[in-house]
């Protein structure tokens, strides 16, 4: 039978624990940058995250030792108490944070517009919706480049990507995939009315023309690339070319509940199996065509070397620093993207 | 003798008595320790790296019930009285009364620490010092002969390194709970 012998001190120790667990999960969340975790975190100012954890853990420890001092030294809590107090405190910090963290941080699906960036004009692309983006004062043809979202992603969630693109006299043309067009066959159908209308516009010119997709758009554009021979160049930013991982990790990209939808998301897993991108990479050759991952990106899992049997055509490039969400917006990522597309273009 | 001397030493510094009582008492190293498992439990820049903090978490927890029955049995058939009991020593901390052989807590200490330096050494060599700080402190306070702490260590260690090194089936069931975290995003 448990005996807690006084009420005050059961509760003291149990507030002690939990704020105690609190303050460790928001070390971890600060420590290896773990998204779920992050309540207080200014990812900004990552030394200044880690006051509240000290405040956390040792503002708890201080305020039990100097208010119980007297009733720790006499007989008290046994073992089983103990343990049971502190898998009690920490179960709640952990739901705490965890429901917490995912109220606080924004879903990564409703991102909002770059200051400044032009949404370009929008067009009909089949059946979806399209924003093309020119480079202003064009005279001659230039190469072009159409963008793929991840599905679920907002229209602004490659806009300043395509804002680089236009600076270098590129045009752009980004495409979202909607949730009623992301099942296959039909999401096929995309890139090749987006390549057609590229095609018809007097300011491009339809032998430089570009695909880049990210996360499941790089799939996308991958499978139509290798049967769409209108396309010169391919970039695919984080595909999920194999079985992405499951577990912990998904709390570095995003908060608990965002990750729980995301892990049990079967369209999703279907639609990844169906457009079956890393059998298709091979098919692009000899057409060059680039693999770009986030250092940090613990949402796809990298295809080991000699998995994909290609020519030299394929390059795999991996940003320092980057993780799977926000490749797409890392500085490096995006001059590394353009100046490839400048090159193969 | 040592136990006296320590005791005395203790007793005449205001200083060291105060960090003395704050490493004896029942909640400080104790939840350390407990903390120390939860950071483990989460730690680990890859998912391999992780897995073996968690069996190693995993492995602590049994250990530590293991270790808390082999030590009730242990009392029912030997009890040793408190050094306090027969001696002129200054407490300073309550006067527990159950056998003074082993220490409870270091035993408790050494098992987790055990557990973890099959894994991580570098958390374990933080716990093997707590541990090795508490069975001091335990010492100095007057609760504990050195050859309770040393049996403490003794009871702790052993069955541990045993049980990891001779119980393999216990991984399945590790490898089990650990998938199952997984599912809900917590391993």
């Amino acid at each position: 039978m448990l005996y807690f012998v006084s009420r005050e001190l059961a509760l003291g120790y149990l507030l002690f624990c939990f704020l105690s667990a609190l303050g460790i999960l928001q070390y971890l969340g600060v420590r290896h940058r773990i998204v779920g975790f992050q309540l207080l975190t200014d990812s900004e100012h990552v030394r200044h995250s880690y006051g509240p954890v000290i405040v956390l853990i040792g503002g708890g420890a201080l305020w039990f030792f100097v208010s119980q001092w007297e009733a720790i030294f006499a007989p008290g809590l046994a073992g089983a108490e103990l343990c049971l107090l502190f898998g009690t405190g920490s179960v709640c910090a952990l739901v705490l944070t965890l429901v917490l963290a995912s109220l606080l941080q924004r879903p990564h699906r409703q991102a909002a517009p770059q200051t400044g960036s032009h949404e370009g004009v929008m067009v009909a692309v089949g059946s979806a919706i399209g924003h093309l983006h020119l480079p202003p004062n064009t005279t001659e043809p230039m190469p072009a480049v159409c963008m793929v979202a991840w599905p679920g992603a907002d229209r602004y969630s490659m806009s300043a990507l395509a804002q680089c693109m236009v600076q270098e006299r590129m045009v752009v043309l980004t495409l979202s995939i909607t949730d009623d067009l992301a099942s296959y066959p039909g999401i096929l159908s995309l890139l090749p009315a987006a390549v057609a209308l590229l095609s018809r516009r007097s300011e491009v010119d339809p032998s430089r023309l570009g695909a880049l997709g990210h996360d499941l758009g790089g799939d996308l554009v991958i499978r139509s690339a290798s049967s769409s021979k209108e396309i010169a160049a391919v970039a695919a930013l984080a595909p999920v070319l194999l079985d992405p991982p499951i577990g912990f990790d998904l709390l570095r990209e995003m908060p608990y509940l965002q990750a729980l939808r995301w892990l049990r998301d079967r369209e999703r897993a279907r639609l990844r199996t169906e457009l079956d991108a890393l059998e298709h990479v091979a098919k692009i050759a000899p057409r060059p065509i680039v693999l770009m991952y986030g250092a940090r990106d613990s949402l796809t899992t990298r295809p080991p070397d000699g998995r994909i049997d290609s020519e030299s055509s394929l390059h795999t490039d991996v940003t320092p620093g980057a993780g799977h969400f926000d490749l797409v917006e890392h500085p490096v990522a995006m001059r590394t993207v353009v100046q490839w597309f400048r090159e193969h273009l | 003798m040592l136990l006296k001397s320590c005791n005395e030493l203790v007793s005449q510094w205001p200083l060291l008595r105060t960090i003395t009582r704050a490493l004896v008492n029942d909640y400080a190293i104790p939840t350390l320790l407990a903390l120390l498992l939860l950071l483990l439990w989460f730690s680990g820049e890859s998912a391999g790296r992780r897995e073996q903090n968690q069996r190693a978490v995993l492995w602590a927890i049994t250990a530590v019930v293991v270790v808390n029955a082999l030590i009730k049995l242990l009392n029912l058939v030997y009890y040793r009285p408190r050094p306090f009991a027969n001696s002129s020593l200054q407490l300073l901390f309550y006067r527990p009364s159950d056998s003074s052989f082993p220490s409870n807590a270091v035993a408790v200490a050494f098992s987790m620490a055990t557990c973890v330096w099959l894994h991580n050494r570098r958390v374990a060599l933080i716990m093997y010092t707590m541990g090795f700080l508490l069975g001091l402190a335990r010492l100095c306070s007057g609760v504990h002969f050195p050859s309770d702490i040393v049996g403490g260590v003794l009871v702790g260690a052993v069955p541990a390194y045993v049980i990891i090194r001779k119980a393999g089936v216990m991984e399945l069931a590790w490898t089990a709970v650990i998938r199952r975290m997984r599912l809900l995003l917590l391993a």
